[in-house]
């Protein structure tokens, strides 16, 4: 059974997204974290679109929320899980959410399956009473 | 500090968007770059973002609206500097910026338009 296992608490940052810090705490991070593990520019580009998407969703759905981000190491790859947590209103139809052109604020419509599109996992639970917990995995190629 | 910049080159706008742009700037950058093409009656306006480093599925719909106003207020619009990790980006979110002129930079961005 593949198992994956966290690494230190060094290698796991968080940050809140506000209205008044915008995603700006979150990218910084998250950016330092890539750079000290010496992320390549293309996969560090695509996990901080994936933080931005899911930071915007945050932003724009539930007002704020939080983001986590922390190394995965599975069979001597590096990998990276990122969680977004919100208390807002949750989405209606998970399903339709994670297909292409479904928007709840007729923006592009892209935001969820272009993250399926970069990543290897996303769970998106609905949290009770109210929220959302969005869960990206993503591998990187060796 | 906005998350943009607009400097006039005599008929031509060049705007230089940072990441951080968000819903309540760009609707300042819209206010700001509407009055600025009436006053210099600019005939084209360049987009530089060389500086982002991530373009999301908001950031790209802030682009299109803006690329869109400017087409209606009749100015030629050219987006120059998107970075190649970007460009990759955009496409696995299958992003793809309709209507909009690309340039490799600014340079060529001006060579063009004059």
């Amino acid at each position: 059974m593949n198992s994956i296992s966290a690494t230190t608490a060094s290698q796991r940052i968080c940050a809140a997204v506000t209205p008044a810090n915008s995603l700006s705490r979150i990218r910084t991070k998250a950016r330092a974290l890539f750079n000290s593990l010496h992320i390549r520019k293309q996969p560090a580009t695509e996990l901080l679109t994936i933080i931005n998407e899911l930071g915007g969703n945050i932003l724009r759905h539930a007002g704020r929320g939080e983001i986590c981000v922390e190394m995965l190491i599975q069979e001597g790859r590096l990998g990276f899980r990122i969680v977004a947590t919100d208390s807002g209103p949750g989405i209606a139809d998970i399903k339709k959410a994670s297909q292409p052109g479904f928007s709840e604020d007729n923006g592009l419509g892209l935001g969820l399956s272009g993250i399926t599109n970069l990543s290897d996992k996303v769970q998106i639970d609905n949290l009770l009473p109210h929220g959302t917990r969005v869960e990206v995995i993503k591998w990187l190629s060796p | 500090m906005e998350p943009f910049s607009i400097f006039s080159l005599g008929d031509i706008l060049m705007v230089s968007v940072q990441e951080e742009i968000d819903d309540s700037s760009i609707e300042r950058l819209l206010h700001s770059l509407g009055n600025q093409v009436s006053k210099n009656k600019a005939k084209a306006v360049i987009i530089d973002m060389h500086e982002v480093e991530v373009m999301d599925t908001f950031l790209a719909e802030h682009i299109e609206g803006l690329v869109s106003f400017l087409h209606m207020l009749r100015s030629r619009v050219v987006v120059a500097g998107i970075q190649v990790p970007v460009a990759l980006t955009l496409i696995d979110f299958n992003i793809r910026l309709k209507n909009v002129e690309f340039a490799l930079d600014v340079e060529q961005a001006l060579s063009r338009l004059r």
